[in-house]
């Protein structure tokens, strides 16, 4: 919940003292500027009363990623210790890096508006709203409008997914415990804990990014996309990792493949991996906003040197290195 | 601290030691090797991308030996299915489906398009030669071809009736005592294993998956055996012979793993042993390479050979004895001296030079190279007659050949497994009579006036000779019977060579005066000093003593025959 004063994110007439209050980045994304045009000298105002956008808020022109304890997802310039979901300023590296969110970068060259596993959207991706992952996606849900008092509500315990509010990260109905650093110390003794589940729930990290990527979700592709046991047709999501054969020796939870947990608010030793219990999640291969590397993976994919490339790969599947 | 402390303690140091030695062993269980096999080499490893004629997108980027390279993690590469365009999603994420109905057809994809040396298709060794060859074998068309119920080694999690996987594991396999090579699940058997155990075949050829008929593991384990089981860690590739200046089957290397005689990939249809006459390979060692040898002059050691192999040919072996010829041989020994070599063979006799034996430009020999009346060395009437010979071989005589596997095999072929892997019986010999040169006991030699137990007892030769089947069929043999006759006493191996695969000589006599062990049983079994071939079986002429028209001298015995003989066989 944030707290402190209400002109910190609003503005009443986007005017103080004659000048415009409402800013944004500017037109190269390397720092923030009044946003002004010569049709609108006054500056151009913001749903919500607003003074900025969720960009706005949540971009850094300097080198830290927690800005005023609001995570940095988009740095204009050398960063350090990313966040959990990466930084967006990857993805005008490459499209391939990051999900091609409106106001960071144009819709993806190669794909354009179809995400991978699912089928071709209306609009550009969006923070939030019926484009966007956070909040309310409701159709006709701009991304204000779809993050309306979640800001100003208690955004923590009980995490129950019954409110955008009381989701993890806002993400609407999704369970979770979020670490409170964001992963920005990036240490396997305090991180997130994601919700899975091989039972068909809705409120898994993975359900939610198969909202869009259907195809590559066990349940959500169905048995003719991923399959239903071994062999697999995609790599599946939503279930446990097996404890039999090489992935028994994966014990101690990786930062580089994270697990999700059945039940993310009662995990007895967050430093250690239950095989047989855990849970295989899209965000185990991928950052959620955007990283250094092919297709946002946490881990150099396609590195020239073969055991780096397959060093994601090697932590749950030890006889493969 | 009290005792319950220090108890704790060295209960918690206990258990901390052997978790770390479970964890320890686990890893050797599951090996870790894939970075170190065929496919996972950084250099020489899968690249889809290498793949000549189909469009793969977005994988040139990846390193060589890139999971990559054969899985696509979500079947989508850039939001595109993998090629061909418009397949569908494949087991295990492979941008080609291999399982089912397209068994293989991921391997196939790199397999049958990359050269490997030997040819397209050919793996580096010329053991995996193509699609076409396997596709037509038993291995891939017999439906118990998958993986048996045995969890050690451990197979694919799936039956799948030819597919490669059920040998080969993509990935690499560490058994414990580091990758097993060619990426197969199981190697050969290592030093101190007991009882040794060829794991990559016999996990099916042990009565268990195979069947009973194909039980080899059994054979190999019996005490007359080539020596699969016997040693480890000898067969390297390539293998190369003497006369290439390698010594891959040399005295200090001997080894026969199963894909000396063998190729799994590339066997026949049926997947059987041959039906006599012939020599032509068979079933079950199609497309094995092998050597031919240069013939050189009588009685002298064959050390030229033409090396059949992948490219300059494709098929390899021609012939069965090409294959066996790879050990017996200059090729495999080395020089020898008068045909015997320094070897002493599981029977306990010196293994011989058979090449030497086989020599196209000896007097006599049985015809596992060419049929008799191609024998060059030969003379008139080359052949045995019809009468000497029982059926098949009383047919077309003079003009069959045979293969070394009509009579080496195994001792129980009508109830197990054929072919020369393992026998009770000496010199791996088979049929309904096994013994030779001497009866069932050992040391007991045969002699003419047991014919009325040849049978019975088991006399070798009976089973294409009817040496007398109420009448002789020689006038040789009939000499003195029923009679106090010198003839009826005399063991076979005082006329014949005990190693009756050829002979320096007509009619496989052999000279007491010249020939060694184990031609020359015990060394002092051959009499006869002078040899000249009769004109028919029944023309053989021996008397008076004096006579030099006969066909057989004998000089420092009993002087029956005499010593000296117009042209004896040098």
């Amino acid at each position: 919940m944030i707290d402190g004063k209400c002109s910190n994110c609003h503005t009443i007439h986007n005017l103080q003292d004659g000048q415009a209050v409402a800013y944004k980045l500017n037109s190269s994304l390397s720092d923030f500027v009044i946003n002004v045009t010569s049709e609108y000298p006054e500056g151009i105002p913001n749903e919500g009363l607003l003074i900025t956008n969720c960009v706005g808020c949540h971009t850094s022109t300097g080198s830290n990623t927690i800005v005023n304890n609001t995570p940095i997802i988009f740095s204009t310039t050398a960063f350090n210790n990313p966040l959990a979901a990466g930084n967006f300023s990857y993805v005008q590296i490459n499209d391939a890096y990051g999900h091609n969110v409106t106001e960071i970068t144009a819709e993806d060259a190669e794909l354009g508006l179809t995400p991978p596993g699912g089928v071709a959207m209306s609009s550009q991706l969006s923070c939030a709203g019926e484009f966007g992952c956070h909040g309310d996606t409701s159709p006709g849900n701009s991304d204000v409008k779809g993050l309306k008092g979640a800001h100003h509500r208690n955004d923590w315990a009980p995490i129950d997914g019954n409110t955008v509010n009381q989701s993890y990260r806002f993400l609407n109905g999704i369970l979770g415990k979020e670490d409170s650093d964001w992963e920005q110390d990036n240490t396997n003794t305090s991180h997130n804990e994601y919700k899975g589940s091989t039972s068909n729930s809705t409120a898994t990290i993975s359900y939610f990014c198969a909202k869009c990527h259907r195809n590559f979700h066990t349940w959500e592709g169905g048995p003719s996309e991923v399959g239903t046991d071994s062999p697999w047709f995609r790599h599946p999501t939503d279930i446990a990792l097996n404890n039999s054969g090489e992935y028994t020796n994966y014990i101690n939870y990786s930062m580089t493949v994270p697990l999700a947990r059945p039940d993310p608010d009662n995990v007895s030793d967050t430093a250690l991996v239950t095989p047989g219990t855990d849970i295989i999640m899209c965000l185990s291969c991928h950052r959620a906003h955007a990283s250094p590397y092919y297709k946002m993976l946490r881990w150099d994919y396609k590195s020239s040197t073969l055991a780096t490339a397959l060093s994601g790969c090697n932590v749950c599947h030890t006889s493969k290195n | 601290m009290n005792c319950n402390d220090i108890r704790n303690i060295i209960n918690s140091m206990l258990y901390a030691l052997c978790s770390l030695l479970l964890l320890l062993v686990a890893g050797n269980a599951d090996g870790g090797t894939y970075l170190d096999s065929a496919h996972g080499d950084s250099t020489s490893g899968v690249n889809r991308s290498a793949v000549t004629g189909m469009p793969y997108p977005d994988t040139s980027s990846y390193p060589t030996g890139h999971c990559g390279h054969c899985h696509e993690q979500h079947t989508s590469i850039g939001g595109t299915e993998p090629s061909p365009v418009g397949d569908a999603q494949n087991s295990y994420s492979l941008f080609k489906e291999n399982l089912g109905t397209d068994t293989n057809e991921l391997c196939y994809a790199c397999h049958e398009t990359f050269s490997f040396g030997p040819g397209l298709g050919y793996g580096r060794q010329g053991i995996y030669q193509g699609k076409t060859k396997f596709n037509n074998s038993i291995h891939f068309l017999d439906s118990k071809m998958s993986w048996s119920p045995d969890p050690v080694p451990p197979g694919p999690p799936y039956n799948d009736t030819g597919n490669c996987h059920n040998c080969h594991n993509p990935h690499g396999y560490n058994d414990g005592s580091g990758l097993v090579p060619n990426i197969l699940f199981a190697r050969d058997s290592k030093t101190g294993d007991s009882p040794a155990y060829e794991m990559g075949c016999e996990a099916c050829h042990d009565g268990t998956q195979a069947g009973i008929l194909k039980d080899i593991k059994t054979q190999l384990n019996k005490t007359y055996a080539h020596p699969t089981h016997t040693y480890s860690d000898r067969h390297t590739l390539p293998e190369t012979g003497q006369s290439e200046s390698g010594s891959s089957f040399g005295p200090a290397n001997r080894h026969a793993e199963c894909v000396d005689c063998h190729n799994p990939h590339a066997l026949g249809s049926l997947g059987d042993i041959h039906t006599a006459p012939g020599n032509a390979v068979s079933d079950v060692i199609k497309n094995v390479w092998g050597v031919e040898p240069t013939w050189p002059t009588i009685w002298t050691q064959p050390i030229l050979f033409t090396v059949r192999k992948p490219s300059a040919y494709p098929d390899g072996a021609q012939y069965e004895y090409q294959i066996c010829f790879k050990c017996h041989s200059y090729y495999g020994l080395g020089s020898v001296t008068d045909g015997v070599s320094s070897i002493t063979g599981p029977s306990g006799i010196s293994i011989t030079d058979q090449a030497w034996e086989f020599n196209n430009n000896n007097k006599s020999v049985h015809p596992v190279v060419v049929s008799l009346n191609n024998q060059t060395g030969s003379t008139t009437p080359k052949p045995l007659t019809s009468a000497q010979m029982s059926s098949p071989w009383n047919s077309g005589t003079g003009n069959n050949t045979m293969y070394c596997s009509d009579c080496h095999g195994a001792d129980d072929e009508s109830s197990g497994a054929k072919g020369p892997h393992g026998s009770t019986r000496k010199f791996l010999l088979k049929g309904n009579a096994q013994y030779w040169p001497t009866k069932s006991d050992g040391s007991t030699l045969w002699k003419l006036s047991d014919y009325s137990i040849f049978s019975s007892n088991g006399l070798f030769c009976i089973n294409c000779h009817p040496i007398y089947d109420g009448t002789w069929k020689n006038n040789v043999h009939s000499v003195g019977m029923g009679m106090a006759s010198p003839h009826q006493d005399l063991t076979c191996v005082t006329c014949h060579v005990a190693v009756p695969h050829g002979s320096k000589r007509s009619r496989l006599i052999g000279y007491g005066t010249t020939d060694p062990s184990p031609y020359n049983y015990a060394g002092n079994s051959l009499k006869v000093t002078g040899f000249r071939k009769a004109s028919g079986p029944n023309s053989y002429v021996g008397l008076p003593a004096t006579s030099t028209s006969n066909n057989c001298a004998t000089a420092g015995t009993s002087g029956c025959h005499g010593s000296s003989i117009t042209s004896p066989e040098p």
